[in-house]
């Protein structure tokens, strides 16, 4: 170093460490009818680095910068934000492919549960993004205490995206899935249409309405189809027997999946549930062999 | 001057006969009077060249030069006569063959002189790395940018005060010099085990003293940067030599680092991609800047190395970026950062929709083609598929929550004799390689829609994409 003058100068030394380490994670505490929640979100720092830092500013450039004093081999913990009253929707997805079978045998479809939260300012969220980690949920009970039900890692979620956590299967919610018709229509030679149908049969049997959604892989119902084309490419569309009332949801729709929403009615008075039946038709287009290509 | 040895022996040949011990006159040199260190960073090489002041008498010399312990390739050494030109003539070399490491070289003089001579020679183990600290600003559109070099030692020799330049470019070397010391070892060992059965025989306890083991002191980085010191560039050939100012001590097992140059406010330009053959399946976040004198750069290459970028944040501290290893950049040749995904920009890539059509089937028997949608469609249970259009409608899906306009550039590559359909503005990359760019500004949300006709089977003539200019619709279903 050189200086024009001696005396004391204020000087910034950066340089990377290893094994110095931040993890987030979250406390949720859902409310009774699971439409709002108390979202706390703490980060654990783990000093494994091999020099320890006394009142050291740490600012994760999200939630509020503190004055940490850490040892060697020191782990803390502190609640970095905390959000009230935060709107979560509920949501229900059913997916043969992805999620299987809750009974085979009773071609009973695992139900699985879903909180969405939006990081904006008009959902109590959104002045920064959401880290990514673990997602521990708690509901309210009737005697005022609070249950676990469920936990996933969620991801990180930019301000004005949505984050989608796994909390578990439903069992109020039955869906039967069978595929009722499969029929094969030759066009010539080893070039053929194939038409499947299939049935879903529902039953909520829960006091309150739900949304359910359905997804379908084209691949899997292919696969399950034993339709032998070589061929990854799917071609299809929707047959005249389908029965949903509604289009298929086209943010979520593509070429290897077809999604639809439904919404189920609460059980009648009389305890039963409402039995719905929906039905989905696909035609697989333009089907063929790999020994097509032998013939040129 | 801890284990490279200079001996001068002067002897003054009066008589015929040379092997005569009592006829040789040993003197060690005086110390250097200067040495430059010329350090290549492709390989592992530096040429040393040093000048020293030696007595030389009247008549035939002899000079010892010896590297034991040294990492010298011994068919490099040279000497040269800087003062008295043409009173003193080298004669051959001599490599005793009972002494490792060591030569003679033979010197006629016609008068008797304090010569000047120069000793060049090659050594491996000394290095030199380039390393820069990048530090953006807030906005990101420029960035502090520090260049350092760090010359390292591992010769086994200690240069005092060397001139030192280091030489940006790639070589070609027949031999590594590593390899060459290697054989010089080789051979050493041979040797010492020949002299070791002799002496066995004469006297086994000087064995002990031939162990060859010397402590080696671990490195540690002088991390002392002299910012007086100026670092000149120059290019020679297809190479560039940075010459550092002044002079540097640079002791056996030691580094140390000097600062290269200094740029305040280097002009950056962020760029998102999305190339799979050069980055993978991810929409990756890359930072340009441009080596050239409008930029605040461009006075020389910059030197391949390591790099590690941070951001100056809000909080007036630091966000680390990445580090990254950073290639050569010639100047005016822009330099490219790629420093990963930013979580903040959504990309997806959707294949919408797909069918099949133009499908021509092979009849056998009359061993003709017809296309599936004509009229002449015959039934024939033996009539294979030939030939087919396969369509495939894409979405590239962004959505910036990074809190600034971004730049996005998409390039995909497509086998076959394909046709791809978009109102989007698209150009070739390659025969097999299509590009899309886009901008997107605060908080949009955009799909890039496209359609890819792939020709298989025999309605394919060509290997290579055609771009068409039409309007694709969203599918419905």
């Amino acid at each position: 170093m050189s200086a024009s003058q001696s005396g004391s100068a204020r000087v910034r030394i950066s340089y990377a460490i290893h094994r110095l380490e931040k993890q987030y994670h979250y406390l949720a505490q859902v409310n009774a009818d699971e439409t709002a929640m108390e979202l706390f979100q703490y980060i654990c720092v783990n000093n494994q680095s091999g020099e320890q830092f006394l009142n050291a500013g740490l600012n994760t450039g999200n939630g509020r910068p503190v004055q940490l004093s850490i040892g060697l081999n020191e782990t803390q913990e502190y609640l970095n934000q905390q959000f009230s009253s935060v709107p979560v929707e509920k949501t229900l997805t059913v997916n043969a492919a992805a999620m299987g079978y809750r009974d085979r045998s009773q071609d009973k479809l695992n139900v699985l549960m879903h909180y969405q939260l939006h990081n904006d300012t008009s959902h109590k969220l959104g002045k920064s993004p959401l880290a990514a980690g673990k997602y521990r949920i708690y509901q309210q009970d009737k005697q005022g205490g609070s249950v676990f039900i469920g936990e996933d890692q969620g991801q990180y979620t930019p301000v004005d995206d949505n984050q989608k956590l796994f909390i578990g299967k439903a069992r109020d919610v039955v869906v039967r899935r069978i595929i009722e018709r499969k029929k094969r229509k030759e066009i010539s030679g080893n070039l053929y249409n194939m038409d499947v149908l299939m049935k879903y049969e529902i039953e909520n049997f829960k006091d309150t309405p739900v949304t359910l959604t359905i997804e379908e892989s084209l691949a899997y119902l292919k696969q399950e189809s034993s339709l032998y084309d070589s061929q990854s490419f799917i071609e299809w569309q929707i047959g005249k027997d389908t029965s949903f009332k509604t289009k298929p949801l086209k943010e979520e729709t593509s070429a290897d999946k077809v999604v639809y929403e439904i919404t189920l009615p609460a059980k009648s008075n009389t305890g039963k549930p409402v039995k719905v039946k929906q039905r989905l038709n696909i035609l697989f287009n333009n089907l063929f062999s790999s020994s097509i290509t032998r013939a040129r | 001057m801890k284990n490279l040895i200079f001996l001068l022996i002067i002897l003054v040949l009066l008589c015929p006969v040379l092997t005569s011990a009592k006829n040789i006159d040993l003197s060690t040199l005086p110390d250097r009077d200067a040495v430059q260190l010329t350090i290549y960073n492709a390989e592992d090489l530096t040429l040393v060249r040093e000048t020293r002041q030696n007595s030389i008498k009247k008549g035939r010399n002899l000079l010892q030069f010896s590297w034991a312990n040294t990492r010298i390739d011994p068919t490099s050494v040279q000497l040269r006569f800087v003062s008295h030109p043409g009173q003193m003539v080298l004669g051959n070399n001599r490599y005793p063959h009972d002494k490792p490491q060591m030569l003679y070289w033979h010197i006629q003089s016609q008068t008797e002189a304090l010569a000047t001579v120069e000793i060049s020679y090659f050594t491996s183990g000394i290095s030199w790395q380039a390393d820069y600290t990048a530090i953006l600003n807030q906005s990101g559109n420029a960035m502090k940018l520090e260049s350092f070099v760090t010359v390292t030692n591992h010769s086994g020799e200690d240069y005092s005060q060397a001139e030192i330049r280091l030489v940006l470019g790639e070589i070609n070397l027949v031999e590594s010099v590593n390899a060459l010391v290697r054989e010089a070892d080789v051979r050493k060992e041979e040797l010492s085990q020949r002299r070791q059965v002799k002496k066995m025989q004469l006297a086994r306890q000087m064995l002990s003293k031939n162990s060859g083991q010397y402590y080696q002191p671990a490195p540690v980085l002088a991390d002392v940067m002299d910012s007086e010191k100026a670092i000149s560039k120059e290019s020679i050939s297809e190479y560039y030599i940075f010459s550092i100012e002044g002079r540097e001590t640079v002791k056996n097992a030691w580094s140390k680092r000097l600062r290269s140059n200094w740029a305040d406010a280097v002009a950056v330009d962020t760029v998102y991609r999305y190339r799979p053959r050069e980055y993978g399946e991810q929409l990756v976040r890359v930072l340009q800047l441009h080596n050239n004198k409008d930029l605040k750069l461009g006075e020389a290459p910059l030197p391949q190395g390591t790099i590690q970028i941070y951001q100056d944040n809000k909080e007036g501290s630091l966000s680390y970026i990445a580090g990254l290893q950073f290639n050569y950049v010639a100047i005016d040749e822009k330099a490219e950062l790629n420093t990963g995904v930013n979580p903040q920009l959504f990309f997806q890539l959707v294949n919408l929709k797909n069918w099949r059509d133009n499908i021509w089937m092979y009849y056998r028997k009359g061993k003709v083609y017809h296309c599936v949608s004509d009229d002449h469609m015959l039934v024939d249970h033996s009539a294979t598929v030939a030939g087919w259009d396969e369509h495939r409608i894409f979405v590239q899906k962004l959505k910036n929550f990074t809190g600034k306009p971004v730049k996005v550039e998409i390039r995909r590559r497509v086998t076959g004799d394909a046709v791809i359909k978009s109102s989007l503005d698209m150009k070739k990359h390659d025969f097999q390689t299509f590009e899309l760019q886009t901008v997107l500004t605060l908080g949009e949300q955009q799909a890039l829609l496209y359609e890819v006709l792939i020709k298989k089977g025999r309605n394919a003539r060509q290997n290579q994409i055609v771009l068409q200019k039409k309007p694709i619709e969203y599918p419905v279903w």
